[in-house]
């Protein structure tokens, strides 16, 4: 099974609350089938409960920002509060994610199909979206930082991926949702960064996702992953090589990650 | 090739993708209970949302917002 694929299985599991690993009758299905398969179900899961959505966000157009937003985050479940941002005017909504905390941001944020708030995620200033970046990475919630991912701003993407390591980086690369923005993504780490992937490749068996990485940069940021592995320690140069070796990174990979 | 589960387009409201639509019987059957399962499990979620919500508006007019939301 591709690399590809696996990622739309953990996105999907993700999606219908199971484990990935209960999807296994699915590894036949081609990845581009199982994605368009999540986009039916998403619209699906919406269209099935919208009509409860759509009357608490009429509510809340009359009601003025500041009060809205203490509401919210007192009474408003965060599983509500997504689904009704889903359906609210775009000001209005980015008027209320300034007002309301990044923990309570990171849960609404969780129960979120960014696809279909693009207009809102795009207007969340950089700062509040590295916040709720952060707070996500520590729940663990690649899949979701992954979705979000193809809908913020450059300028929310440079301030999300400051504060990730390069552990995170791996994890949320390899389920991106725009796997594109993984050059974008490649372009604004910084060399510790570049470090930490390769170091945490090896610690925690990442190969898919260094996979991943490698075959989506472009030849200059190739160049310079192979630059930072010549120059890292021989443990992390010698587990690299292991895993070329083993075929858990594959030719074109170490080719990239200058092995060959 | 099997045919297509008619469920799976039922509760997706259009017909599924070529690689779902060529599974067995029984893995769409499989397909279609993970999305009956996270229907039933939003709806769930739903319900216990709107009830932890309304504990915060006053007794008295709890019916009333109760209505106004869920009809």
């Amino acid at each position: 099974m591709s690399g590809n694929a696996t990622a739309e299985l953990q996105k999907l599991a993700h999606q219908v609350g199971v484990d990935a690993t209960d999807l296994g009758f699915l590894t036949s299905v081609p990845a581009d089938d199982l994605r368009a398969l999540r986009g039916q179900i998403g619209e699906a899961l919406f269209q099935a409960d919208k009509h409860y959505f759509a009357k608490v966000a009429g509510l809340s157009k009359n009601i003025p920002a500041p009060i809205a937003a203490k509401v919210t985050e007192f009474a408003l479940p965060p599983l509500i509060a997504a689904r009704v941002a889903e359906l609210l005017e775009p000001n209005k909504a980015v008027d209320l994610v300034g007002r309301i905390s990044g923990s309570y941001l990171a849960k609404v944020a969780a129960a979120m199909d960014p696809g279909r708030a693009p207009h809102i995620i795009e207007k969340i200033p950089p700062d509040k979206v590295a916040l709720v970046g952060a707070e996500l990475a520590k729940q663990g919630e690649w899949v979701v930082i992954g979705g979000f991912v193809s809908t913020v701003t450059n300028d929310g993407l440079h301030a999300s991926v400051g504060v990730f390591t390069g552990e995170q980086l791996l994890r949320i690369g390899f389920v991106l949702d725009d796997t594109s923005r993984l050059a974008d993504i490649a372009e604004m780490l910084t060399d510790k960064q570049v470090d930490e992937i390769l170091v945490a490749a090896g610690e925690h068996d990442l190969w898919p996702e260094l996979s991943e990485l490698a075959s989506n940069l472009t030849d200059a940021e190739a160049t310079r992953l192979a630059t930072q592995l010549a120059a890292a320690p021989d443990a992390v140069r010698e587990a690299v090589r292991s895993a070329a070796a083993s075929g858990a990174l594959s030719a074109a990979d170490s080719a990239r990650l200058g092995l060959t | 090739m099997s045919a297509t589960d008619p469920r799976l387009t039922q509760l997706l409201g259009a017909e599924p993708p070529a690689g779902i639509a060529a599974l067995s019987e029984a893995d769409q059957a499989r397909v279609v209970d993970l999305i009956a399962g996270a229907r039933k499990k939003q709806s769930r979620d739903l319900a216990e949302s709107f009830e932890a919500a309304l504990k915060h508006v006053p007794f008295p007019i709890r019916g009333l917002v109760k209505k106004t939301l869920l009809g």
